[in-house]
């Protein structure tokens, strides 16, 4: 089973360079629909648009709502408690990795990543690899 | 048969027995007197030794409590005159804010490097793309190991968000030490306690004065057209603007 490149993505990252580094690495993927949000009460309010999303994949630290809050959030919304969602941190303690996978995270990367990091867990999250 | 003769009684046996006896504790007392006088003249040597011990030994305590308040008050001073150096070197004299200006810039640089070569990567993998499209066999790969390649770039520009984050992390203990010398100086009674304490702030003499590194905005010399300007310009005008200048200053100079 492959890749599904038409899964909408949303990008949440407060630093825009970032968000530019992760769109160009989802477009060499091959990935084409991809959104982004600065931080998660607008991710929020861009998952509770109307577009049906297949993948979130956040920062942690952000203001005013930061990406665990976020996870919290969508994992208590009955319409999006199933969404995929990866956090792309910086936060590399073992206590933040488990209290993201306590709060429903389906994977977990550490900054800096590489491209290869990046579609080996969207696969694992996708397919189940 | 002789008759025996009485004894001829000895003196002390004599009829004045009761007068003598007398005498005796007379001297007798006398002797314990003298006896007691002598005893309470020793004990009172006795006690004045003590006394002169237990004063020695005080003294010789006071002398070592004093010897240490010497080195408390050492202690103290010494860290007044750290305390004044870090404040009047650090927050009153701008050098803490300058270093978080100097980490806020750098940055601030790298982040504009960062996305002037995002930019550039973005259009070389938009011209490997239509190479790819246009271009067959050993091209076309080449074509695509330059798309490849500028993947590498990609990944490599994730150092920027890192960056940013471990600078702000150094911000946030520089001003935590801030805070805490400003606190230190509150507790020993505010700044007007410091005046008389002199900050040990290094002076910088010669070329080490002339070393200050890269200059943040709106610091030295904007561009290299001013520098050419004030270079051409000869000595004269280089030491009128006195070490770095802004560009006000130069702008002054010029009017």
């Amino acid at each position: 089973m492959s890749l599904d490149l038409n899964t909408p993505i949303l990008v949440v990252d407060d630093y825009q360079t970032m968000i530019r580094i992760i769109r160009n690495l989802l477009k060499q993927i091959g990935f084409n629909d991809v959104d982004d949000a600065s931080d998660g009460t607008e991710a929020l309010a861009k998952l509770r648009s109307g577009k049906k999303y297949g993948l979130v994949i956040s920062d942690w630290n952000m203001e005013p709502m930061t990406g665990y809050e976020l996870l919290k959030q969508v994992r208590s919304d009955p319409t999006l408690a199933s969404l995929p969602f990866i956090m792309i941190t910086a936060e590399s303690k073992a206590e933040n990795v488990v209290a993201a996978k306590k709060a429903g995270v389906n994977n977990y990367i550490v900054k800096p990543f590489n491209a290869e990091t990046l579609r080996n867990k969207i696969a694992t999250v996708l397919l189940g690899e | 048969m002789t008759a025996v003769d009485p004894r001829k009684p000895f003196r002390i046996e004599g009829g004045g027995g009761a007068v003598n006896e007398n005498v005796s504790m007379q001297r007798f007392n006398a002797v314990m007197r003298e006896l007691k006088a002598i005893r309470d003249l020793v004990e009172a040597q006795r006690s004045i030794n003590e006394m002169l011990e237990e004063f020695r030994s005080e003294l010789k305590e006071a002398l070592r409590l004093k010897e240490e308040f010497d080195q408390i008050t050492d202690a103290i001073s010494q860290t007044k005159q750290e305390i004044a150096t870090l404040h009047y070197a650090g927050a009153q004299g701008r050098e803490m804010a300058k270093v978080t200006d100097e980490l806020g810039a750098i940055v601030l640089a790298t982040e504009q490097a960062t996305n002037q070569i995002l930019a550039a990567s973005e259009r070389i993998d938009e011209i490997a793309g239509n190479l790819v499209a246009r271009l067959a066999g050993d091209d076309k790969a080449l074509a695509s190991e330059i798309s490849d390649k500028v993947i590498s770039i990609f990944e490599a520009c994730n150092f920027q968000d890192i960056t940013g984050q471990r600078v702000s992390k150094v911000v946030n203990a520089m001003r935590f030490i801030e805070e805490r010398v400003k606190t230190m100086i509150e507790i020993w009674g505010g700044l007007e306690r410091f005046q008389d304490v002199l900050a040990k702030i290094p002076e910088r003499h010669g070329e080490k004065a002339l070393l200050n590194g890269p200059a943040l905005a709106g610091e030295g010399l904007a561009d290299q057209d001013l520098v050419d300007t004030i270079f051409n310009a000869g000595d004269e005008l280089a030491t009128d603007l006195g070490g770095q200048a802004s560009q006000a200053d130069i702008d002054a100079l010029f009017a």
